[in-house]
């Protein structure tokens, strides 16, 4: 037998495609956010409250990956913002968006003074993380229903992350969530992860989330 | 299950790579990291399905787990990441630099000799 070197990225052909998405975005001036959550986190709810807010400044448009219904594009649509369904059923039932679907859902979306791209990724707190899709600020979701767990054991998608929004906080009068615990739980897998509590049912912290927003839409 | 994109990927890599061309593929070698979310037994066995009917049919998979290893930023002490607790062991701080455990990538492989 012959030994070969190869040497090469498992992931590089999507490595590649990201990072042809991240040019494109910068030279726009798009601002892509990657929002990843576990499944029911509140996504959705988040962005039918945020997008209008954005929407009133500047363009936005969103892609969905939701695994093989409508249903989410259709919610967004109805705020008025263009949106783009990627059923990844197609892509072989995968789990997780990659970049290439990005690249694809693009061309067919009004990219002409584009501001703010948001990619619902698929509802999963495993594989979205591995995946590049080229884009500027990746957020997560955590809602308060998924107990104080979660970090610890989805560590990579917690790390991946640059803010976290913990979601459905009206519910904490009802919840026996030790919400110090979970705090706890995510200082020690990314201990300088900012942090904002809100809710798509009474608005609270979406003021903040679009602040943290524009402040970093620039760098 | 993304290990089946994974899997699809390395197949496509090596059926790709020039210097592969037309051998039959008997072994992989890969690196993974423990930071990946790979699971090796996952991969090992979408790979042995996507690869049937291919140059890489019934390759062996051999995977080696890269550790864990961070750098403290604070104080310098370098550790092995066991627990998914991403904070220095020695004075407790949070900023730290991952020098591996984030490995996802193909080394070598072995081929079958060419028949002249």
């Amino acid at each position: 037998m012959a030994q070969i070197k190869v040497l090469e990225k498992v992931l590089g052909a999507n490595d590649k495609i990201a990072a042809d998405n991240r040019r494109l975005f910068r030279e726009r001036g798009i601002v892509a956010v990657n929002l990843m959550s576990g499944p029911g986190a509140g996504k959705t709810s988040l962005l039918e409250r945020v997008l209008p807010r954005l929407a009133a400044r500047a363009p936005v448009a969103v892609i969905e990956g939701d695994i093989a219904t409508t249903a989410d594009a259709e919610r967004i649509a109805a705020v008025g913002v263009p949106v783009v369904q990627i059923n990844t059923d197609k892509l072989g039932g995968a789990c997780h968006l990659e970049a290439l679907a990005i690249q694809t859902a693009l061309a067919d979306l009004p990219v002409e003074g584009l501001r703010w791209l948001f990619v619902e990724n698929v509802g999963n707190l495993v594989c979205p993380a591995e995946f590049d899709l080229g884009e500027t600020l990746r957020v997560g979701v955590l809602s308060v229903t998924e107990g104080e767990d979660k970090p610890i054991k989805y560590p990579l998608l917690f790390r991946q992350i640059q803010l976290l929004l913990l979601h459905k906080v009206d519910l904490l009068p009802h919840l026996r969530l030790d919400l110090d615990r979970l705090l706890e739980n995510v200082r020690r897998v990314n201990a300088e992860l900012p942090v904002v509590r809100c809710s798509a049912a009474t608005g609270e912290g979406l003021d903040e989330f679009v602040a943290w927003l524009e402040q970093h839409a620039a760098t | 299950m993304h290990e089946a994109s994974i899997a699809a990927g390395i197949i496509d890599r090596l059926l790709e790579h020039p210097q592969l061309a037309g051998r039959r593929i008997r072994v992989v070698r890969l690196k993974v990291g423990r930071l990946s979310t790979v699971v090796p037994e996952n991969l090992a066995f979408v790979f042995g399905a996507i690869a049937a009917g291919t140059r890489v049919e019934g390759a062996r998979l051999e995977i080696e787990v890269v550790p864990a290893r961070a750098v403290c930023l604070s104080c310098g002490h370098a550790f092995e990441i066991e627990d998914p607790i991403f904070l220095c062991p020695a004075c407790a701080a949070g900023r730290l630099r991952l020098e591996s455990g984030r490995e996802l990538s193909l080394e070598s492989v072995e081929t079958e000799d060419q028949e002249d």
